[in-house]
Formats: structure tokens, C-alpha cells, sequence
């Protein structure tokens, strides 16, 4: 089946025409202030230059940072109340405790703390109580607040009596976005809790977005269901991205590392992605990013979530370069790297100028850079190889080299061979890999729950089962899933031998 | 010197109370915001130099007990703090003079603070251990013979337990199975102390010296300079010996979770591949350091594992394979050196099988 991938970034809108598992098309196109705009130039010069088979493709799947770059740049965001069941414990940081000033006078509405919530090892801190939650619900409307976050105490373990909250809501305030933050995020409750709140701050943005998707694909004269990219590296419908936008906050590195493992048929690497500013360093694991396991900020805000790990330095093809002492960025010409630097006529020193001069690449007049001194091009190169084996190395989870596929439009800064590193990959349309790991469009489920009283090997065959009926539900072709990880904890405070188990489970986008 | 706690000094007492911690004790993050809280809410926590104490007053040990977990869930609120010093209070039929920290290391080091604005009672600048340990009786006022009972043990749920007629590590048990049923969530008040035992048996200013210690770190920038900064503060105004043992890489980092606690061997290398090799013995705290299988540093000398860029302390569950780290070591205090005192925190206590190797004999 044909899917068009497409990835917006901050300079380069991106897409790519994928058959199976080759790239039939490839085009980069400017980002325009009106998001939209430019995946409709995107599309457009895609179907131009793919020609009549572009338009039988039956998936667009779009990566956006639209969503994160909300959120730092407190913009479009709206108002959220927030309901906790916790009494009587952790009422002394209400929700949006730890947030940034500024952001939480414009998210926060209205917070509610209620009995509830769970003990460790499962058991209730106190009873649901239906009376106050239906009183809450009534203020909620009164209000007139368009999305609700809900967390609990331990919920990310038990997530009963945030549903039955949900439930309550939904009577009495017909309409509302609720957010649950055991669906979302880990434990940890301030930081599940902020991933809810986030969320539910993205509601209405979410809408605008995916309408304005959909109609940039109808007005392409694409007869396509939209998808959007998610942190873990596969795609959700665009309704399940409507009511999660926070799952597409990293789809940017996420999809350029799908697309590393496509494009490199490589699974288990280290991926390099060269922009025009930075690069970001991420690790595949079975084809998929690896997760942080730690807290992750975004816009200020503390959050543990499902999240990929990834290092970014400042390392761009735009990065300038002092001479007088050498001194590599951190500041970038960014998008103006095709005016500002020498090869093009400029008279900025940029770290694609020395790339030129070193003969890496083909761009611009090498002549411009003919001038420059052996010493600066070797303070250059031994500059680059430290940052990069620093970073790679600090990416590895054990000891031994590995392979690099090195991606992004500055791929060519990277050198042929790099200490700690087997091999270094350049892959063919390397340039777009963000927009070829869109287009791969698989589709995963994940199912993360405490089993007690049964015994390991049923308790992980259940969840898989559970797993692979939730990725069905999603849009997944039975025939094709594959697990692609089960963490299985012990739980020793638990009685009864219970555990936690996760299984996550992604195949193909099944043929619409 | 007393002085009043300000909202400018929680970012710097907190980061030195986690360098104390010696890769121990919980993490800080909600004390943090929580006390910014109380103290935006006008509460003054008024801060006490033990010289100052009377012979007479009475000052209770506090400090929360439980798994890292539960308070990452069940966050700090502090409404067990009021009715469990209450119930000490009618206890010893006496009214409480202050509060004193078990142990300065992590969470444990600021939660006198938050039971201060709780209670309006002032905090002594100083604590039982210096530094974190596994266990709640390896503080100095049980190494040099307070009883900890009685004893109380509080729950969120508002249940309240005194303990009494028990002897320390007794107590410690049934403290620890107490927060069990509490929810692995306990606030504790052991070793009620006169003025005069805190003046002889505590460690004395640990939390100016958190403070100092987070000042240092971030006043400066660049890995030479923030250990400049550290070493030069603590010699001349403290006395006390810092020294860099290791810069290099987390190479490979063993677990193992025995009886409630994490147990394991860090291996760090310095680059190249003739570099020297760092081995550190854990216990949730860093114990024993060995540098190319010469035995460089034991508890109870602090052994601090730092990011190599930040300085900031990194935690025993933190570390992975990868970090880029420097080695520290801070001098422990003299009450934990005596004879009595290693018998109870030295690396023997621990399991291993050597004696006690103070930083100060280095070379700087």
C-alpha cells in the first residue's frame, strides 16, 4: 500500500511517497508560519513529482512539533481543570505546583482535590465518593472550562477511580475533554499528573490542527485517511491523536530514527540526525526508539511519560565557526545557510563551509572556501569527532561498538569513522528520513497492567493478547504484528506474587 | 550563628544536602516546592546554631521513613507532622524546644524545615549522621548511647504510634514495618535529646553547610572551577578535606535488591584504553572506592558521584551506563571516626572486609 509521509519542521517541511518499503518519492519544501500552507506546498510537490501514483495513496501520516512548540511558546493553549483523588494524602502540592509562572496563569482554571487514590500495593486510600465528584462535576460545568485533567494517587497501577471520575464528568458536562493521567503517563504523580494537564491545555489546538490537516489532504485532491506520529515511533488515527496530542511532542527525532532503520535496514543502531542547528542522538532498539526512562521538561514542565531518549548537541550545517580561537557554534545561521555562508557568497564561516573545503560534500563554490588553513580544517575535524563520539557513548546502554546511520540534511558532517562505532552508515535520501519514518505508518498497542495471583508466563500471554486486539482496534493488520517489548516487574511490597507487566505489540497500517 | 531560613537558600541547601547524601537519601524535588510554599505563605522557619541550645530544652530527631516510590505518589503534605509531635509532646509531659534532622543527606536533611513551619518550633543546625546511611539507628546519638524511644511513628491516614521500651535497632525494625502498614509513608520522631546531648553528640552547622556546599557548586561554571570553589570553601572555612578521585565514564553498573535495599558495584574507566579503573561499592550510598584494586576511600568519608559538567550529585539509582563523572570525597566528621563510631558505619558494618581509609591521608 502507498502512504505519504510527511514531517514539519522548524525550517524543512518534508515528504515522502513510500511503496512498501521503498521511497517512490522524496521533496523538501520551506515550513510557512501557517503550518498548513506548507504541507499543502509539501504535498503538492510530492504528487508533481511522484506523478499520478502519489494519488492512490490511501494514508497521509504527518510528524508535527505544532503541539510541543505550543506549549514552550505558551500560545494556543487552553484553560484546564484539574481533579485529584488523593485525600487525605499529597494535598499540599496542588496540581500545577511546580509549573513555570506564566504558563500556569494561562492553563490553570479551577483545582479540585477529592478522597481517593491507592496505597502501593493496591488497596484504596479512601472509597470513591460519587456525592462529592458529582458536586465537583456541577462546578466543573458551571464553569464552562473545556477540558479536565484527572490523576489519582498510584493510578498509573489502579485506574479505577479515575474512570469512574471520567464517567461523572462526562454526565454532567456534555462535551468536555477529559484527560485521565494514568493513560498517559507513569508513576510519579506530579509529573503523570502535568502530562494530563499538558494534554488537556492542547484540547482545542488538537481540533483546529487535525481539521486543518484533513482539509490541506482533501485540497491536495489526496483521497487519504490522516494519521499523526507518536513519541514511540508509530502512528495513531487522527481522532486518538485529537484527544493525546502529547504523544506527538518528539516526532521529529522519532521519525528520523524510523526512517535510519528503513532507509539503512538497520534495527539495533545509533542513530545521528544532522540539522541545521543541532543533532540529535537517539538509539534503536528492534527498530523502535529507545524510551527515557527519567523525567523529561517540556516548556518547564516536569513530566514522565512515554518519551524517546534522546542528546542533543550543537551541531548543525549551519553552526558557525570562530577562527580566532577556534570555536565550533553553539549559534547556527539555521534556514539562512543558503545566503549567509562563504560557499554560498556569504560571509559567515559555517560548519558546512569546512565540509565543502574538506571535499565531504558538493554544495555552493568551493572556491569561496579554497583559502582556508589545514590547521582550522583539522581543529575542525577533531572538534566534531570529540563531540560526537561524547555524545554517542553516553547513548550506549553497555560497552562495544556499534553502527551509526548517520541522517538530516548536515549528514555529511560526520565522519567516516568515529571511535566506539563499528560503522558509519549514509544512507541514500538521508535528507528526508523524518518524512520516510512518517510513511512507514505502523500501528502499535500497549497494554501495562498489575496481574496478582497468576503466574508469569499466562500474565504476559494475556497482555500480549489484550495488546494486539487494542492495535487491531487502532487500525493494525493482524497478519503482520510483532512484540516488540515486554517488561515484566515483579511487584515484592505486593501480596499475592503480583506483577507489572507491559507489552507492547506494532505491525502494518492495515490496507483501508 | 542562627539565622531565618529564605526562599533563595532551598535550591542550595538541597543540592548539598544530595552531594551529603553520598549517592543516598530521597529525593528533594517536593521539599523543594513545598517549602517555597510555606515561605511565600509567610511562615518563618528560624534556624538555630546548636551552641545556642540550653542545657535543658528538649529536641526530637525527625525524618520521614518509606520507599522512593510512595513519595514520588503520596507527596509530602505534613499533616502527620503536627499530630505526631502532639503526641510526643503529651508523652514527655513537656513542651518541645526544636527539631534536629537524623540525617542531613537528601530528603531527610529538609524535612525538619517543613515540620518547622508546621509547628512554628525552630530547626538546630545540625543532624545525627552528617551525611545518609541505610538504617535509621546509625546515627551518632545511638552511637554514643540515647535511647530512641520513645518514639513515634504517623501515618497520612492520621494513625499515631508511640513506641517504647525498646532498644534502638528494635525500634528501628518496628518503625520500618509500621510505614510498611502505613503505606511506606511514616513520619518519625526518635531520640528525644536534651540541649546538652545535641551540643555533644550532634554534627554540628550541617545545614549552613549543605547551604555552603550548593553555593559553591553553582556559583561558578566549568568542572575545574566548581571543584576549586568546593575544596577551597570547605578547607578554609570548615576545615574540612575534599578530594577529586576519579574523572571518566560509567562503564558498568550491577543491582541487586536485598532486604529493602540496593545493593551493587559501579565500574568507571578514564578515556583511552590504558586509563585507570574506579570500582564503588553501593548500598543505596556510595561505600567503598577502590582505584585500580587499591582501596581509595570508605565510608564514612562522603564518596559523591557528580556530573562531570554540572557537578550536581547523582544519585545511587541514577547512575547508568554512559555518564560522564567525576569522583569526590568529602571528609567525615570526627564523630563518626572514633572507635564506636566505625564499629557502626565503617565498611566492616557493611560487609567488607577493611578498615577505614580517611580521604584527609591523600594527597590534595
Amino acid at each position: 500500500m502507498l502512504r505519504i509521509g510527511v514531517d514539519v519542521g522548524g525550517t524543512n517541511t518534508d515528504a515522502a511517497l513510500l511503496d512498501g518499503d521503498s521511497v517512490a518519492a522524496a521533496v523538501k519544501t520551506p515550513t510557512t508560519a501557517d503550518v498548513t500552507t506548507g504541507i499543502r506546498a509539501a504535498l503538492a510537490a510530492l504528487i508533481e513529482n511522484a506523478g499520478e501514483q502519489a494519488r492512490s495513496a490511501r494514508a497521509v501520516v504527518i510528524g508535527t512539533t505544532h503541539f510541543v512548540n505550543a506549549v514552550v511558546e505558551r500560545k494556543r493553549l487552553n484553560r484546564v481543570s484539574a481533579v485529584r483523588l488523593c485525600l487525605p494524602a499529597s494535598h499540599a502540592l496542588p496540581p500545577f505546583v511546580d509549573w513555570p509562572a506564566d504558563l500556569r496563569e494561562l492553563v490553570r482554571q479551577d483545582v479540585f482535590l477529592l478522597p481517593g487514590g491507592y496505597e502501593v500495593d493496591g488497596r484504596e486510600i479512601a472509597p470513591f465518593d460519587v456525592r462529592t465528584m458529582e458536586d465537583i462535576a456541577r462546578r466543573i460545568a458551571d464553569s464552562g472550562v473545556s477540558a479536565v485533567a484527572i490523576s489519582g494517587v498510584f493510578s498509573a497501577l489502579r485506574n479505577e477511580q479515575e474512570r469512574r471520575a471520567r464517567e461523572i464528568i462526562d454526565r454532567f458536562c456534555p462535551g468536555i475533554q477529559i484527560t485521565l493521567s494514568s493513560e498517559l503517563g507513569r508513576t510519579g504523580l506530579l509529573e503523570r499528573e502535568n502530562v494530563a494537564l499538558l494534554n488537556a491545555s492542547l484540547f482545542e489546538l488538537a481540533r483546529k490542527t487535525v481539521a486543518a490537516f484533513k482539509d490541506a489532504i482533501s485540497g491536495s485532491g489526496l483521497d487519504a485517511q490522516l494519521f499523526l506520529t507518536q513519541n514511540d515511533g508509530t502512528v495513531m488515527r487522527a481522532d486518538a491523536a485529537e484527544q493525546a496530542p502529547v504523544l506527538c511532542f518528539s516526532s521529529g527525532p522519532t521519525n528520523s530514527m524510523r526512517g535510519a532503520a528503513l532507509l539503512s535496514g538497520c534495527s539495533d543502531a545509533i542513530v545521528v540526525d544532522v540539522g541545521g542547528t543541532t543533532s540529535d542522538i537517539g538509539m534503536l532498539v528492534n527498530g523502535f526508539p529507545r524510551n527515557a526512562n527519567g523525567v523529561v521538561e517540556v516548556g518547564g514542565v516536569r513530566t514522565l511519560f512515554r518519551m524517546p531518549d534522546v542528546l542533543c548537541l550543537g551541531l548543525g550545517g549551519g553552526s558557525r565557526i570562530r577562527t580566532d580561537p577556534f570555536r565550533l557554534g553553539p549559534d547556527s545561521v539555521g534556514y539562512r545557510l543558503i545566503e549567509e555562508a562563504r560557499v554560498f557568497g556569504g560571509d559567515v564561516l559555517t560548519a558546512t563551509d569546512l565540509a565543502v573545503a574538506r571535499g565531504r560534500i558538493a554544495i555552493g563554490d568551493r572556491a569561496l572556501v579554497a583559502d582556508l588553513p589545514e590547521q582550522l580544517l583539522a581543529e575542525f575535524e577533531s572538534e566534531t569527532r570529540a563531540m560526537l563520539e561524547d555524545g554517542i557513548e553516553s547513548m550506549k546502554t553497555k560497552a562495544g561498538d556499534i553502527p551509526v546511520i548517520a541522517v538530516g540534511g548536515g549528514a555529511f558532517l560526520l565522519p567516516d569513522r568515529l571511535a566506539g562505532v563499528s560503522e558509519v552508515l549514509f544512507v541514500k535520501h538521508h535528507d528526508v528520513a523524518n518524512a520516510v519514518g512518517a510513511a512507514m505508518a505502523q500501528i502499535s498497542g500497549e497494554v501495562d497492567r498489575v496481574f496478582s495471583g497468576v503466574e508469569r508466563d499466562k500474565a504476559i500471554h494475556a497482555a500480549t493478547e489484550e495488546a494486539r486486539d487494542r492495535a487491531v482496534l487502532a487500525g493494525a493488520d493482524p497478519q503482520t504484528l510483532e512484540t516488540i517489548d515486554v517488561e515484566d516487574l515483579p511487584l515484592a511490597y505486593m501480596p499475592g506474587g503480583a506483577r507489572r507487566v507491559r507489552v507492547r505489540v506494532a505491525g502494518e497500517l492495515e490496507a483501508l | 550563628m542562627s539565622w531565618i531560613l529564605q526562599a533563595e537558600d532551598l535550591a542550595p541547601i538541597a543540592l548539598g544536602c544530595a552531594m551529603l547524601g553520598s549517592g543516598g537519601g530521597g529525593d528533594t524535588h517536593c521539599a523543594i516546592i513545598l517549602l517555597g510554599e510555606l515561605i511565600r505563605q509567610g511562615h518563618r522557619i528560624p534556624i538555630v546554631d546548636p551552641a545556642h541550645l540550653a542545657t535543658e530544652e528538649v529536641i526530637l530527631t525527625v525524618g520521614y521513613v518509606g520507599a522512593p516510590i510512595v513519595l514520588a505518589e503520596k507527596l509530602l503534605s505534613g499533616g502527620e507532622i503536627v499530630s505526631a509531635i502532639d503526641a510526643m509532646r503529651d508523652r514527655l509531659g513537656r513542651p518541645i524546644d526544636a527539631l534536629i534532622a537524623s540525617e542531613i543527606g537528601g530528603l531527610n536533611g529538609m524535612v525538619p524545615l517543613i515540620a518547622s513551619a508546621m509547628t512554628g518550633l525552630p530547626v538546630v543546625d545540625a543532624d545525627g549522621m552528617g551525611r545518609a546511611f541505610p538504617r535509621g539507628d546509625q546515627v551518632t546519638f545511638s552511637i554514643y548511647g540515647h535511647s530512641s524511644v520513645p518514639a513515634v511513628v504517623a501515618g497520612e491516614g492520621g494513625e499515631v504510634v508511640i513506641i517504647t521500651a525498646a532498644s534502638n535497632a528494635r525500634s528501628e525494625e518496628l518503625t520500618r514495618a509500621l510505614s510498611v502498614q502505613m503505606g511506606s509513608k511514616a513520619f518519625s520522631i526518635e531520640y528525644p535529646l536534651s540541649g546538652e546531648d545535641v551540643r555533644r553528640h550532634a554534627i554540628p552547622r550541617t545545614l549552613s553547610l549543605a547551604r555552603a556546599i550548593g553555593r559553591a557548586i553553582s556559583g561558578t561554571i566549568g568542572a575545574e572551577a566548581r571543584f576549586e570553589a568546593l575544596a577551597s570553601m570547605l578547607d578554609r572555612q570548615w576545615g574540612i578535606a575534599t578530594r577529586r578521585l576519579f574523572a571518566g565514564r560509567i562503564t558498568a553498573c550491577s543491582r541487586d535488591t536485598r532486604g529493602g535495599f540496593d545493593r551493587g558495584m559501579i565500574e568507571i574507566a578514564q578515556s583511552g584504553t590504558d586509563g585507570q579503573l574506579m570500582r564503588i561499592a553501593f548500598q543505596n550510598e556510595f561505600l567503598v572506592a577502590y582505584r585500580d584494586d587499591a582501596l581509595i576511600a570508605t565510608t564514612p568519608d562522603i564518596i559523591s558521584i557528580v556530573d562531570a559538567d554540572t557537578f550536581h550529585p547523582i544519585h545511587s539509582e541514577g547512575i547508568r551506563y554512559g555518564q560522564q563523572v567525576e569522583v569526590l570525597a568529602i571528609e567525615a566528621p570526627a564523630l563518626l571516626k572514633t572507635a564506636e563510631a566505625l564499629h557502626m558505619v565503617g565498611p566492616r558494618a557493611f560487609g567488607h572486609d577493611c578498615d577505614f581509609q580517611p580521604i584527609a591521608a591523600l594527597p590534595a
